[in-house]
């Protein structure tokens, strides 16, 4: 028991010395912990033309002196709130202005269709256009497609479309001049297309 | 025999004499450890939210949120700090975005650890042990409509344990 004492003194005589020349052990300094959470995601490309219903509706009727109306030329539709979030093409299509009610003949003399041309302004740095080529004064539901432009950013404008350059198609022989009274309607199809 | 008495009394004293009576003796041993400040490895992941939702008119549709998975996190120092910070979204370079569209997606961080809630800066959590879920919520685009394209943010936790 005696020589455990003596030891034990001895011990604790020995770290206290350590501790005073400096030779303790050191105690490790706390580690900071830390951890990097990345947060991803992807906004698609993508276009809207916002409220607007597509197709552009173009009515108007012709009366007995088979003339079209004057203020139809230049006549203009605003589609407001349109968007691409990312580049884009923009496109239009067109259908002829043709008789609602279409006839299997027409007179010699009389059409019932009639070529336009529609253009679209506010989006593309060169204005996009659609020209109906309808050969027949019968006409058809035939679809035209106009050249489609580049706009090369993101952009969120109205787009302002006119119909313009009216004209009845004559027959072979010249004849067609006069459109058959009655009410017309064409279609205009406003397309775009976000390209990332 | 009066000899022989003095002589056992004789030898009983030398005896006491020479034999000390046995004394009790006590020693303390002290047992000390130290227990440092430390907290468990955080994991970090990728809170991926796949396709950010818009709406027709462009802007990001409302309550877009995203948690990581759960992962258990410990500190045993009542005097850790957790420090929150983070990194908006954002897309491209650095160069400006075209007029009404940005390229930055703003959200608000929020870490859940052991049933407590943390969001941007620094706090004194204290010692906790339980599950870690870090998530991304509210994504807000309050510069215009985000302009397409990937998306990258983060979210950095830190902890720093102390006794």
């Amino acid at each position: 028991m005696g020589t455990s004492l003596v030891n034990g003194h001895f011990k604790t005589v020995t770290i206290l010395a350590l501790a005073c020349t400096g030779l303790a052990p050191v105690q490790a300094a706390p580690v900071q912990r830390g951890g990097v959470y990345a947060v991803t995601g992807k906004v698609a490309a993508a276009c809207s033309l916002g409220s607007n219903t597509a197709p552009v509706i173009l009515s108007t009727t012709v009366d007995k002196n088979g003339k079209l109306d004057p203020s139809l030329a230049g006549k203009t539709f605003r589609l407001a709130d349109v968007m691409c979030d990312a580049p884009s093409r923009i496109a239009l299509k067109a259908t002829a202005l043709r008789i609602v009610t279409p006839r299997s003949s027409v007179p010699n003399g009389l059409s019932q269709t009639a070529n336009f041309t529609a253009t679209a302004t506010g989006w593309s740095p060169v204005t996009a256009s659609v020209t109906t080529a309808q050969k027949d004064p019968l006409g058809s539901a035939a679809v035209f497609t106009g050249t489609g432009q580049a706009q090369n950013v993101a952009k969120s404008a109205p787009i302002v479309i006119s119909v313009n350059n009216f004209t009845a198609v004559t027959g072979a022989n010249g004849a067609g001049w006069k459109l058959i009274d009655g009410d017309y309607t064409a279609t205009i199809t406003v397309s775009l297309t976000p390209s990332l | 025999m009066m000899k022989y008495v003095t002589s056992v009394l004789a030898a009983t004293t030398m005896a006491m004499t020479v034999t000390p009576a046995s004394a009790q003796q006590t020693a303390t041993f002290t047992v000390t450890g130290t227990v440092v400040a430390s907290c468990g490895a955080i994991v970090g992941e990728t809170i991926a939210f796949g396709t950010i939702g818009i709406g027709t008119d462009g802007n990001l549709t409302s309550n877009q949120s995203k948690p990581s998975g759960s992962s258990n996190v410990w500190c045993n120092g009542l005097n850790t700090k957790i420090k929150v910070s983070h990194t908006a979204l954002v897309t491209g370079d650095n160069s400006a975005a075209p007029s009404g569209f940005t390229k930055k997606i703003e959200y608000t961080p929020s870490v859940s650890f052991a049933g407590t809630s943390f969001g941007d800066g620094e706090v004194t959590l204290g010692a906790k042990t339980g599950a870690m879920i870090v998530s991304a919520n509210n994504l807000t685009a309050p510069d215009g409509k985000p302009l397409a394209g990937d998306y990258t943010g983060a979210i950095t936790v830190l902890l720093t344990p102390a006794i």
